[in-house]
């Protein structure tokens, strides 16, 4: 009876897993593809980190966001691979260096393909990249980012803001070197 | 509220993180203020457009067979490996008991089986046949390229007449992915018990792999669209990940762990999907 009682357990265990944590799969995928930027280490990646969480899924609290818990894991599981692989730089915190490089926010024209946004956000520097994949694209709050990356609130809000004027001067650069906005500007005037 | 106050939060407002109150004071602002609601208009369609972008884009999806997959491999987990691993730690008086649950698990697991309950057995994910398959693929790779290993080193020049092509089919992404030291021993055409495979042998560091392709059946490629899931079992205590690729059944066969085996399906399978 025992063995029977546990084995029910196990099975409610991967259930509640099941339907708590397998529905974020594509977005789980979706912020790896944005860490490891190939495909193959992207699925090792959602893999290392679902098995992660199945193990700690005693510590996960119901009713919370169990995607920025996962996202937490994930994040953490990067930094291991990452350290593993001996590629793990020192990020100088160009925060300051960038804030007084931009002058102006420019308008973006509607032209540009989705793969050059795709394009500029994967060349923003990866402090702000990545807040501003979580925040912008995967739409978690700023605490719950700030949990994930374990940087303050107020850093999230300055690294976000930033990313976000970066990729818009990216953008607006790229659209004036191929000659896209200017009858929006006309239009403008 | 003046422009400058907007601008200082305008990022808050952007996130929908800013309390109810200054929320209202900004919407009111908004309201009076066309040159804040121009700009603040810009800010929000680029976060639109980078949302999409990236939502939509082809190359952030997830593969729906490495999904199947992973999932098929945490259910196990869950509650297949750690249930032996349980029992296993030396108390000799748990051992019938384990016995006669295994057994009991077994013609459960069979009856669920035959009787088509959902999210039951490994075949609910396979249904295009590969599981019934994978036995003959690894008493193959146990007949043929364990038993015959020092034939395959004399003969591994000469036996097959297309073993150009599946060594740029095979070695070639394996080798990018793992090391160049991996070999192709054989590939030749083989039977096992009425089953004829095309059989590729390859040496792994100390490790004999095969990889076969069943010439005898056809299997279903996809169900509604999705690629067949990539699923692995024992059998015969050698691991056995099988995927479908051309209506043909492939089997990696192997004494590695399971993760490895997979791994080394998974690259075979995505290198075939972009070569095919």
């Amino acid at each position: 009876m025992l063995g029977i009682k546990w084995l029910e357990n196990r099975e409610d265990k991967w259930r509640n897993f099941e339907s708590e944590a397998m529905p974020f799969l594509p977005d789980l995928f979706r912020t790896a593809m944005w860490l490891a930027r190939n495909r193959d280490e992207a699925e090792d990646l959602v893999q290392e980190t679902m098995f992660q969480a199945m193990r700690s899924f005693h510590s996960y609290q119901m009713g919370t966001n169990c995607k920025a818990w996962l996202t937490r894991i994930l994040y953490v599981q990067n930094v291991r691979r990452l350290r593993k692989m001996l590629k793990l730089k020192l990020v100088q915190d160009v925060d300051d260096e960038i804030a007084h490089t931009i002058p102006f926010e420019p308008q973006i024209p509607s032209e540009i393909s989705d793969e050059e946004v795709i394009a500029a956000i994967g060349r923003l520097p990866e402090i702000y990249r990545i807040v501003l994949v979580l925040a912008d694209i995967e739409e978690l709050s700023y605490k719950e980012i700030s949990s994930i990356v374990d940087i303050p609130m107020g850093t999230v809000m300055s690294r976000l803001s930033r990313g976000r004027r970066v990729l818009r001067i990216e953008l607006a650069d790229y659209a004036s070197r191929h000659g896209f906005g200017d009858q929006e500007k006309a239009a403008a005037r | 509220m003046k422009c400058r106050e907007f601008r200082e939060i305008s990022e808050s407002y952007l996130s929908d993180e800013l309390l109810v109150e200054t929320h209202h004071q900004v919407n009111h602002h908004l309201e009076h203020c066309s040159e804040c609601r121009t700009d603040f208009a810009s800010r929000r369609a680029l976060r639109r457009r980078v949302s999409s972008a990236a939502v939509n884009a082809a190359e952030f999806q997830i593969d729906p067979s490495f999904a199947t997959g992973l999932k098929s491999r945490l259910r196990e987990d869950a509650l297949g490996a750690g249930f032996w691993t349980k029992f296993s730690t030396g108390r000799r008086v748990l051992i019938p008991i384990v016995a006669s649950l295994l057994i009991a698990f077994g013609f459960g697991s069979y009856y669920l089986n035959s009787s088509g309950v959902d999210g039951i057995t490994v075949k609910d994910t396979v249904s295009n046949g590969l599981a019934e398959l994978a036995h003959f693929a690894s008493g193959n790779h146990k007949d043929c390229a364990l038993e015959k290993l020092a034939r395959w080193e004399r003969m591994s020049e000469t036996d097959y007449p297309e073993k150009a092509a599946y060594s740029e089919k095979i070695l070639a992404p394996l080798k990018e992915k793992y090391s160049d030291s991996i070999e192709m021993l054989s590939v030749h055409d083989c039977e096992f018990r009425g089953k004829e495979f095309t059989h590729v042998v390859i040496r792994n560091g100390r490790n004999i792999v095969s990889v076969f392709f069943d010439k005898t059946d056809e299997v279903a490629e996809s169900r509604d669209g999705v690629p067949s899931p990539i699923t692995s079992e024992i059998e015969d205590g050698l691991q056995v990940a099988s995927f479908a690729q051309d209506k043909r059944a492939v089997f990696v066969v192997s004494d590695l762990s399971e993760t490895e085996n997979l791994h080394m399906a998974r690259v075979l399978s995505h290198s075939f999907r972009q070569t095919s």
